[in-house]
């Protein structure tokens, strides 16, 4: 006999064994009772669409069930999308300095006159700087150490 | 190893399956027949379509698992669905190419799933096997291994189809074992028949080569 690679004669009489492998009598008749007993169980009239509206996510379920590579990558995915989405959160909304704001409060009161870059107009040149050292840096000035003291006013006239 | 259910009717005993208020399809009449039929809600031409395909159906899916468990669970729930499907069946190939392009899906899809997950069980072979012909030539006479057994070398046997890839093992379990011409196995497969005649030159090749101490 011969041994060619494209001769398949002997495999085919090898595969032939399998067709010997029966399910043991009556299994067939069995097999349509439990597919009609399901049928009249109410399967038949699951409707195709919902099965399609919420297979989806079962799709979805059973390839990354499938692949466990997949599964891997888009748990990945999601863990540095929640990462990156909580760094841009504290980003853009940064938070108060408390101890600033606390310290400001207790010892010179709410700063309405705080620091602002003062502008000169005076200077023409556009390579002198704009901001003029000399002056200070609140609107006000400096408050005074001793703020004048306030007096009770009087409805009668000086003299009276 | 998993064991076949244990029967609980007769080969011979009639179907018991018949809907007590309808009356059984006929025999004689076609699948087209019995798919208009069933498409208007006649339950028994539906029951006459599984009886016609089920015993093909489970033994495509038997040979893809190996396991029966998993074949008769995915036998049924390949006429379940084709029932619930049945109403979009435009006629544009046969019931037999349809209902087998379900099962055959249902099973790749299954395959893929149970991968890295379970080793095959085998079935027993039934008893009139060990008088098949070709099998007792083939064992007694062409392989070297003369006390090999039947079980041995069904195991065997399967280990080299598992080892096959799902749609190689398809081709040669359609073609081979099921005697599907190949351009039926491309309509089910959806593919062409080059394709076919190629996948199962290369699944035969690599099953000569795993079971080569057999077939010396």
């Amino acid at each position: 006999m011969s041994n060619a690679p494209d001769n398949f004669d002997s495999l085919r009489k090898l595969l032939a064994l399998k067709q010997h492998e029966q399910p043991p009598p009556g299994y067939f008749d069995q097999l349509s009772q439990e597919i009609f007993s399901r049928l009249d169980s109410g399967e038949a009239r699951r409707a195709p669409g919902l099965d399609e509206s919420a297979g989806w996510l079962g799709g979805l379920w059973a390839l990354l069930d499938a692949k466990p590579i997949l599964a891997g990558a888009f748990g990945v995915a999601v863990c540095g999308l929640m990462l990156a989405g909580i760094l841009y959160s504290q980003r853009m909304e940064p938070a108060p300095d408390k101890e600033v704001l606390a310290q400001g409060m207790t010892n010179s009161g709410p700063q309405l006159w705080g620091p602002y870059q003062y502008v000169s107009f005076q200077s023409n040149s556009s390579t002198s700087p704009l901001l003029d050292p000399q002056l200070p840096n609140r609107l006000f000035g400096d408050l005074p150490s001793d703020p004048p003291r306030a007096f009770p006013a009087s409805l009668h006239p000086i003299g009276n | 190893m998993a064991k076949p259910v244990p029967a609980q009717a007769s080969p011979d005993s009639p179907d018991e399956t018949h809907r007590p208020t309808e009356p059984p399809a006929p025999t004689g009449i076609d699948d087209a027949d019995l798919v208009h039929r069933t498409q208007r809600g006649h339950m028994a031409a539906y029951e006459e379509l599984v009886k016609r395909y089920r015993e093909r159906i489970y033994a495509t899916i038997y040979h893809m698992t190996s396991n029966h468990e998993d074949a008769n669970d995915l036998a049924q729930e390949t006429f379940i669905k084709g029932f619930q499907a049945i109403r979009t069946f435009k006629g544009g190939s046969s019931f037999y190419t349809w209902i087998y392009r379900i099962a055959v899906n249902k099973t790749i899809n299954f395959l893929k799933q149970r991968r890295n997950r379970v080793n095959m069980s085998l079935n027993d072979l039934d008893f009139n096997a060990e008088h098949a012909p070709d099998l007792v030539a083939l064992i007694s006479e062409r392989t070297p291994r003369r006390d090999l057994n039947l079980a041995e070398l069904q195991e065997n046997l399967n280990a080299a189809m598992k080892k096959l890839s799902d749609q190689h093992r398809l081709v040669v379990t359609l073609h081979d074992i099921q005697g599907l011409p190949h351009e039926e196995i491309a309509k089910i497969m959806d593919c062409n028949i080059g394709t076919v005649r190629s996948r199962l030159f290369y699944a035969r090749q690599q099953l000569q080569a795993y079971l080569s101490d057999y077939l010396k």
